[in-house]
């Protein structure tokens, strides 16, 4: 099994309740709650229909720490 | 006055600005006045709208441009937010064309009818009350007799004879099918030519502004239109489309502003005039205003409506408090407000927002609710800040503005909008309005606009050259965006604050550099709601 962490050239932010994910060449929006759930979904078996949704934020890794070490990673400030 | 021994009349239809930061402003009802002289007179007149809304030119420049037209009569549009700017033009004209005949017109003149001649019937010869085409007309045809006597008959003219206030019977709405083609009259205008940003199609279009109907079924308290008379009329949509189809092939154009009150009051109007529209205009865009109720109406046709040019929609929501909503007698709820907002975004339609962030009886629990209305329906990110700024204004002949002057025992300055600060009733409302609208609105609102623009600019110059530096300035936007709602909450958990960076603090030693706007987004600095 991957898991889905985010792909090096994205960068999101947590403001005002929202999460504000930029892949590098546009910037969307969603509730901050639905953006946890995604990446706590991009950490079990549905890891691949994450990738699929959403294939400019992120990608497959081989190991759940490497995935989750994005996270942090990728936020911005 | 003798006979005009011209070959014809020159009419001067003059905008002025309109109050407030400078905005760009369509001179409909002067070209609406002007073009139906025209199309009345033929060659006997010749009027010319002289729209210096958002002119950068001073107003002694201006008024070289209207005195080199040498104009017979000189025309104003007055609405209540800028009367002693047009009476300062029109004294300064007045001076320098003794021979002409000044006509102000207007809402603010219907709103305020006997009152205002008896103010300014020196500066004015005569005032135009109600739709203004046939007595504008009348008096012009009046000058070119050089018989201004018969215009005692005429219905909608007031005048001052001696220290007496005259006026003539009500004019009568002008019937639809008399409505003139309001591009006939030409606009002279040297501010930034009217443009719609398309993107949905991502594209700049040059854009025209009509309204299609005049008057709203609505009778919200707080609005000058119902104050108006006549109740809710339409053009044919035969006569909009000629009018339209004429126009761009005068001067081409691929977005039309319908600047109505209200469009969508009639769907079977509405699919008519949309319909036929892009049968003649195939590929024109266009967008309009309306009320909630209304424009949930048509939810089921917006798709049917994009495809046929629909690309924004000004929304009056007004208030995120259901009991402000009730004293606006706006007639809907919150949950139809959130409704229409969603509705506009999920078809990715532009939002224009109507809404009135401070009122006189406010409390700092209603402030909130209107907070918590932006958040709830995702208006954070909008690109203008006016919905936070905004202040109930008691428009002349509003049922507000009667009841707060009878609150205070005596009417308001007849020719001004009331100063909202004294008629806060709450102390902690007052001490917020005076920190958000002087301080921060005043000191720190500008560069973070500016600051705002730059970033947005210099993201899409650096897409391709420094995409990591380029997403940073987005993110730094989206940052500087929140600033004024972070402010704002803040203000309400703190009505003691006497300064904006008391109510957040990263506005101390307010600087701009990327570094200071990425700590906007630490956690210790997010508001949370």
């Amino acid at each position: 099994m991957r898991f889905a962490g985010f792909r090096p050239q994205v960068r999101f932010l947590l403001d005002l309740g929202f999460a504000y994910i930029d892949d590098g060449a546009r910037s969307f929006r969603m509730d901050q709650a639905s953006f946890g759930e995604l990446l706590a979904a991009g950490l079990t078996e549905q890891s691949d229909r994450v990738v699929q949704r959403y294939p400019t934020v992120f990608q497959l890794y081989d190991s759940k720490p490497e995935a989750e070490a994005t996270h942090a990673a990728s936020r911005f400030a | 006055m003798p006979p005009h021994d011209s070959p014809e009349v020159r009419v001067a239809l003059v905008a002025t600005p309109l109050g407030g930061p400078p905005s760009q402003v369509q001179p409909i009802g002067s070209m609406t006045i002007g073009s139906y002289v025209m199309a009345t007179m033929g060659p006997a007149a010749r009027a010319v709208v002289f729209n210096f809304s958002d002119s950068p030119a001073g107003r002694r420049a201006a008024l070289d441009q209207i005195l080199a037209f040498r104009p017979s009569v000189v025309g104003f549009a007055v609405y209540s937010s800028h009367v002693r700017e047009v009476v300062a033009w029109a004294g300064e004209l007045r001076e320098c064309l003794p021979g002409a005949t000044f006509v102000a017109g207007g809402p603010h003149v219907t709103l305020t009818g006997a009152g205002f001649v008896a103010r300014w019937g020196k500066i004015f010869d005569f005032a135009v009350l109600g739709d203004g085409e046939r007595p504008f007309l009348a008096i012009v045809q009046a000058v070119r007799s050089g018989d201004l006597g018969g215009l005692r008959d005429e219905p909608g003219v007031g005048w001052l004879d001696g220290s007496a206030v005259r006026l003539s019977p009500p004019a009568e709405p002008l019937p639809v099918a008399e409505w003139a083609d309001p591009f006939l009259c030409p606009v002279q205008h040297d501010g930034d030519p009217l443009i719609f940003t398309d993107r949905r199609d991502r594209r700049v279009r040059r854009a025209v502004a009509l309204v299609s109907s005049r008057s709203c079924p609505q009778k919200c308290s707080f609005c000058a239109i119902i104050a108006m008379p006549g109740a809710w009329r339409a053009a044919p949509t035969a006569n909009l489309v000629d009018w339209l189809v004429r126009e761009r092939d005068r001067e081409s154009f691929d977005h039309i502003y319908f600047l109505d009150a209200n469009f969508f009051v009639s769907a079977p109007r509405v699919r008519e005039l949309i319909g036929e529209l892009h049968n003649r205009l195939p590929g024109v865009t266009w967008s309009t205003s309306s009320t909630v109720g209304f424009l949930l109406q048509m939810a089921g046709e917006i798709p049917w409506l994009i495809d046929r040019g629909l690309r924004g929609v000004e929304i009056g929501i007004e208030s995120g408090s259901a009991e402000e909503l009730r004293f606006l007698n706006k007639r809907v709820s919150i949950a139809r407000n959130h409704e229409a907002v969603e509705l506009i975004q999920r078809h990715g339609l532009e939002l224009g927002l109507d809404f009135i962030m401070f009122y006189p009886d406010q409390t700092v629990g209603q402030l909130r609710e209107n907070l918590v209305f932006l958040q709830r329906a995702r208006l954070l990110d909008e690109e203008f800040f006016d919905h936070y700024l905004n202040t109930l204004q008691l428009y002349p002949g509003t049922p507000l503005r009667a009841l707060f002057e009878d609150r205070q025992g005596g009417p308001f300055d007849p020719d001004e909008l009331p100063d909202p600060e004294p008629l806060f009733r709450d102390a902690a409302i007052r001490s917020i309005y005076q920190v958000f609208i002087h301080d921060f609105a005043g000191q720190y609102l500008p560069a973070i606009r500016r600051k705002i623009a730059y970033l947005q600019r210099r993201s899409r110059e650096l897409r391709s050259t420094d995409p990591a530096a380029g997403q940073a300035m987005r993110m730094q936007a989206i940052l500087l965006r929140h600033v004024p709602f972070k402010v704002l909450w803040n203000l309400c958990d703190r009505p003691d604050a006497r300064t904006a960076s008391e109510a957040l603090p990263w506005l101390r030693d307010f600087d701009l550099s990327g570094e200071r706007i990425a700590e906007l987004a630490r956690p210790a600095a997010a508001v949370p709601v």
